[in-house]
């Protein structure tokens, strides 16, 4: 009764540590989302001014789009690039993740390559896409040199003229650009694991792909959410490499994402801001759905394998004690 | 055990292999750093160091490029930045996980629901808002917008949720430590290898934002490593291509220096997760 | 113990520092305001002009005129903020200021050919200054000087002129002496402009196929071709309609007969192998280039390798024209800067005597008064083709380059050719999409009709530009 008491009085704290928060927001954020909203049921286009008329059908904006061929190409687009990326990303970087943290494993010098596996992500988007863009340039280029000299093709690859290869281009990069952030992610979820589990797990004669199995994934799954949530948030507002590297749209659309057909009908030749908005709007509505999801449905699981978890390192602490 | 010591050879091999696929990109930015606009032009790529570092220095020096006052905008924006992220980010995830507030639970839903909000939905009302009340040319609209960081109170949350002990808060009550001390004081030195991985995603983030500051800075005083690096480019008749390469390789610089200090924190790596000690 | 006080300071003088810093961007960093109706001033009490540039030509220009004239630098300095055009950065940040006013309005602007017609002509074009009101007797200066006509049709907005170019763009094709030599037997430029180009782009292509035949690739790309096309014909938008022009259509059958018939290199524009070709280079040598004169003194002068000498420049088989720089004043700049805005303009645009911006640019010695004046550290002795007719005549043209001809005797006329009437403000999107869809049809991943299609329906996804779809 007591504690119940004094948590009420602290209560105050929590909207006030809050406030900077919800005040930035609200001055910053708040307004350019509702303004964006709002032309999006406008008519606004061309010359952006600060007057907004509503159209007489307000959802026509959104109608346009929904009819729009090019708009529904990029979500699938996008969705597409997501998951290629995303994928190996989160593979790798949980398998790289093991084995650092892996003390029977013992890697030398992890530290040197975990700092050095984190480092493409510190280099501009556009320093990479100038990069790539010369790495696979075509019909010479470092990548169709090497290939060739190989053997594994006859004559050169127009990387950026065929919709796969460009997509997997793309997605290369990203992962490339990412699996070292997802690892690092990924290590500290390790990391967060009771140790416990591991010793009760090496008592019980696990090995190594066992413990990987039956202890870190199960124990990693919030931090697998997170990751999740936060690549798929990100993933869905992928710019820069698609933008930079293949002119805006790829081969026949092949890599245009959602955030570059925003981008296009924004700030093109027609500046067509009510059309983006809409766009943007059904974008974030995709999107919420589908991280929302995720997230709840990600997360009831979490919580009864927590207290799993957490039971079982209990009853192997106690045996350890007696 | 020689089976083992074959896997170990291959697990370096495969660690050697992707280091240097980090490193390439690096090398070649340095190298092209010191080759001339045709060679560059005519191999785009190439180890091959040459001799034209100081010629492009001098490419690099002529108009609007500035290198010192670059350094210094960008140092104050992303500094600037990641400070108040990171700060502000801890003290609202620390307000989440610490306290029982009626609304707590639909507070951290409308961050996540932040979180989900596509970049380019709001810039558009985002930089017509700033010229209209008269911040462009300021740094304001690029650093203090991070105190609102839906992704980092996320992160930090689950951070806190994994490493913070309620007793200790509880203990520091009965030293008569006040709540905001006791954040400064004990919370925060905690949370220093989750602020430091933070720290570094944001400042790489803000540090190489180009188009926010592009919109909004119009006067060459204000202008970031980015921008001038863009400038460069500008040419499009003749571009030179050497010193964009350098100024390229100038603006990673800091980067690295940030990044070998903040590092250690990545190599001992934080702790996340839902599960308490 | 101590540790901990000293971290605590540490964070509360960050954040002090802070505060202040935030502070002081606030209230505006530069000199004070207020010296008059919507200027700035500097330290030394000169009005700050608010310029803006996509490349550093204007820029030094101007700065070279107020070395030049001391009476003005006094007076006046131009703050120039240089944004290339990259993904439309450039018009992206220009518009919001346009619009935004203020102290920090930009009062003078240059607009390149891609775009240029949406500050004279399109969306933004209210906020363009007739010339008139800066030169007086303006239709008499710009026919004395004889300023090529698509520069001042491009320039003006409802029968005022509000910009005007100091370039001439046009272009020719750029082609090697040897290769012209060993596969038609002459090098001379008037009988390969009618090998190549007789009866326009058939010609082009028996050319092609003859020189294919002996080795050569004919250009590097489809990409070179389009140069040469996409400012031929129609505009892409007639009346708000979409409108493709017979020669556009032709583009892709073009394109598709340099991929099947081995015509091309296959590289595009400013990559390894374009640039490879220029020095001869690649695997495959290539015959020729579309371009301006730009492009040979600014671009091929540093590619050319073994090669220098061995070029020459002949009239294409299309007229037409890539590039350019048009120079605008805002239609509410404050009384007291029109007179140096107006002199700064009319020196680079329209002064024809030895002493004005063009002759110096024509005749390459622009860079080297940079040079001379302190303002570069660097200078070469590009010569290029410019807007009034009467510079060009007293230039002299001949360069090394191209084996001593005088490539003003190809250009200058390839101006007439040129028109703006093939422009719209949407060119740089629309000509993206087409190009796209042209090399799916070369490629033979589609049929003509399915690429066409295609193209037609970016056009009506991306725009509002109406589409009729057959």
């Amino acid at each position: 009764m007591k504690e119940k008491k004094s948590k009420n009085k602290y209560a105050k704290y929590g909207y006030l540590f809050s406030l900077p928060f919800m005040i930035t927001f609200l001055v910053f954020s708040l307004y350019p989302i509702i303004y964006t909203f709002m032309i999006s049921f406008s008519d606004l286009q061309g010359v952006a001014t600060g007057d907004i008329n509503m159209l007489s059908n307000p959802f026509q904006n959104y109608m346009d789009m929904f009819n729009n061929q090019t708009f529904r190409t990029s979500l699938q687009n996008t969705v597409v690039l997501w998951i290629s990326n995303f994928i190996p990303q989160i593979v790798l970087a949980t398998v790289l993740a093991a084995w650092f943290t892996n003390k029977q494993l013992n890697v030398k010098n992890s530290g040197f390559f975990k700092t050095l596996f984190y480092m493409p992500n510190i280099i501009t988007a556009a320093s990479i896409a100038i990069l790539f863009g010369a790495l696979f340039g075509a019909p010479t280029g470092p990548f169709n040199d090497l290939f060739m000299r190989f053997g594994f093709i006859d004559s050169p690859v127009h990387w950026f003229r065929n919709p796969t290869t460009a997509r997997a281009t793309v997605a290369f990069i990203q992962f490339w650009m990412w699996y070292g952030s997802t690892m690092i992610i990924m290590i500290a979820g390790i990391n967060g694991i009771n140790p416990a589990l591991f010793e009760a797990a090496a008592i019980d004669g696990a090995t190594g792909i066992q413990t990987f199995l039956k202890v870190t994934l199960p124990q990693l799954k919030p931090i697998v959410l997170f990751t999740l949530v936060t690549s798929f948030i990100g993933g869905m507002q992928m710019f820069d490499i698609p933008m930079l590297l293949v002119d805006r749209s790829g081969p026949d659309n092949a890599t245009l994402t959602a955030a570059v057909f925003v981008f296009n009908q924004a700030f093109g030749g027609a500046r067509l801001w009510n059309r983006a908005a809409a766009a943007s709007v059904i974008l974030f509505v995709v999107c919420g759905i589908i991280a929302g999801s995720l997230f709840f449905f990600f997360r009831d699981q979490d919580a009864i394998a927590v207290k799993k978890a957490k039971k079982k390192a209990m009853n192997a602490l106690k045996e350890g004690n007696a | 055990m020689k089976k083992f010591k074959i896997g170990k050879f291959f697990l370096y091999l495969f660690l050697i292999v992707l280091s240097l696929l980090s490193v390439l990109p690096f090398l070649i930015m340095f190298v092209n750093a010191t080759r001339s606009t045709p060679e560059i032009q005519q191999q785009a790529l190439s180890f091959i160091p040459s001799t034209y570092l100081v010629n492009n220095w001098r490419h690099l020096m002529v108009g609007a490029f500035n290198p010192f006052v670059g350094f210094q905008n960008s140092f104050i924006i992303s500094a600037g930045a990641t400070i108040l992220a990171v700060y502000f980010s801890s003290l609202t995830a620390y307000g989440i996980v610490a306290y029982d507030w009626k609304f707590k639970n639909a507070f951290f839903s409308l961050i996540m629901t932040i979180l989900m909000i596509p970049g380019t939905i709001a810039i558009i009302g985002f930089f017509q808002f700033m010229w209209q009340i008269g911040l462009n040319n300021s740094f304001i609209p690029l650093i203090v917008p991070a105190i609102a960081s839906p992704g980092v109170v996320f992160f930090m949350r689950q951070y806190l949720q994994a490493t913070l002990s309620l007793e200790m808060v509880e203990a520091a009550r009965i030293d008569g430590s006040g709540e905001f001390a006791t954040f400064n004081k004990i919370v925060l030195p905690i949370m220093k290898p989750a602020l430091a991985t933070q720290a570094i995603f944001i400042m790489v983030g803000t540090w190489n934002q180009l188009f926010l500051p592009l919109v909004l800075l119009s006067r060459q005083q204000l202008w970031t490593m980015p921008i001038m690096v863009a400038q460069l480019q500008g040419n499009i008749y003749r571009t030179e291509f050497g010193a964009v390469w350098l100024g390229l390789a100038l603006t990673v610089l800091p980067l690295f220096v940030v990044y070998a200090l903040l590092s250690k924190y990545i190599i001992a790596g934080v702790a996340l997760g839902g599960v308490k000690e | 113990m101590s540790f901990k006080n000293k971290k605590s300071l540490f964070f509360l003088g960050l954040v002090s520092v802070f505060t202040l810093l935030l502070v002081a961007c606030g209230d505006g960093t530069g000199g004070g305001a207020g010296a008059g109706p919507g200027l700035r001033t500097d330290s030394e009490g000169r009005y700050i002009i608010n310029a803006r540039a996509f490349t550093n030509e204007i820029p030094h220009a101007v700065e070279l005129f107020m070395y030049l004239n001391p009476e003005y630098a006094e007076r006046y300095y131009f703050d120039f903020t240089v944004i290339s055009d990259q993904d439309n950065a450039y018009s992206i940040a220009l518009d919001p200021a346009l619009e935004a006013g203020g102290l920090d309005m930009p009062h003078f602007f240059t607009a390149e050919s891609a775009f240029v017609l949406r500050y004279t002509q399109g969306t933004m074009a209210a906020h363009a200054l007739p010339y008139s009101e800066l030169i007086p007797d303006l239709d008499a200066r710009i026919a004395e000087a004889g300023i090529a006509p698509f520069t001042v049709e491009i320039g003006t907005r409802n029968d005022e002129i509000v910009g005007l170019a100091f370039q001439s763009t046009g272009g020719a094709m750029i082609y090697r002496r040897s290769i012209a030599e060993s596969v038609f037997g002459t090098d001379d430029p008037d009988e390969i402009a009618s090998i190549t180009g007789e009866n326009g782009w058939d010609s082009f292509l028996d050319a092609a196929r003859e020189l294919e035949s002996a080795g050569y690739a004919a250009v590097v790309g489809a990409g070179d071709l389009w140069q040469a096309i996409r400012t031929t014909g129609s505009p892409w938008v007639v009346d708000g309609e979409l409108v493709i022009d017979p020669a556009r259509a032709e583009m892709m059958e073009l394109h598709r007969a340099l991929y099947e018939d081995n015509l091309m290199i296959d590289g595009g524009a400013w990559s390894d192998d374009w640039f490879a070709a220029m020095g001869g280079t690649g695997d495959r040598d290539v015959f020729s280039f579309f371009g301006p004169a730009w492009l040979i003194n600014h671009v091929m002068v540093n590619n050319v390798g073994d090669t220098y000498g061995d070029w020459a420049v002949a009239v294409p088989p299309a007229g037409f024209f890539w590039g350019g720089t048009w120079v605008m004043a805002n239609a509410n700049v404050p009384e007291e800067i029109r007179g140096v805005l107006g002199a700064v303009i009319e020196w680079i645009t329209l002064d024809a005597t030895t002493n004005g911006f063009q002759y110096k640019f024509a005749n390459g010695t622009f860079e080297r008064a940079l040079y001379d004046a302190g303002i570069t550290n660097d200078y070469s002795a590009a010569k290029d083709v410019v807007a009034s007719s009467v510079v060009m005549d007293l230039a002299d043209g001949t360069i090394p380059l191209l084996g001593g001809q005088d490539m003003f005797a190809v250009f200058a006329p390839a101006a007439s050719y040129a028109t703006g009437a093939a422009l719209t403000q949407y060119d740089v999107d629309i000509n993206n999409w087409f190009l796209d869809q042209s090399e799916q049809y070369a490629i033979g991943e589609k049929t003509f009709e399915e690429a066409m299609n295609d193209f037609k329906q970016m056009v009506a996804d991306n725009t509002t530009i109406i589409v009729n779809f057959d």
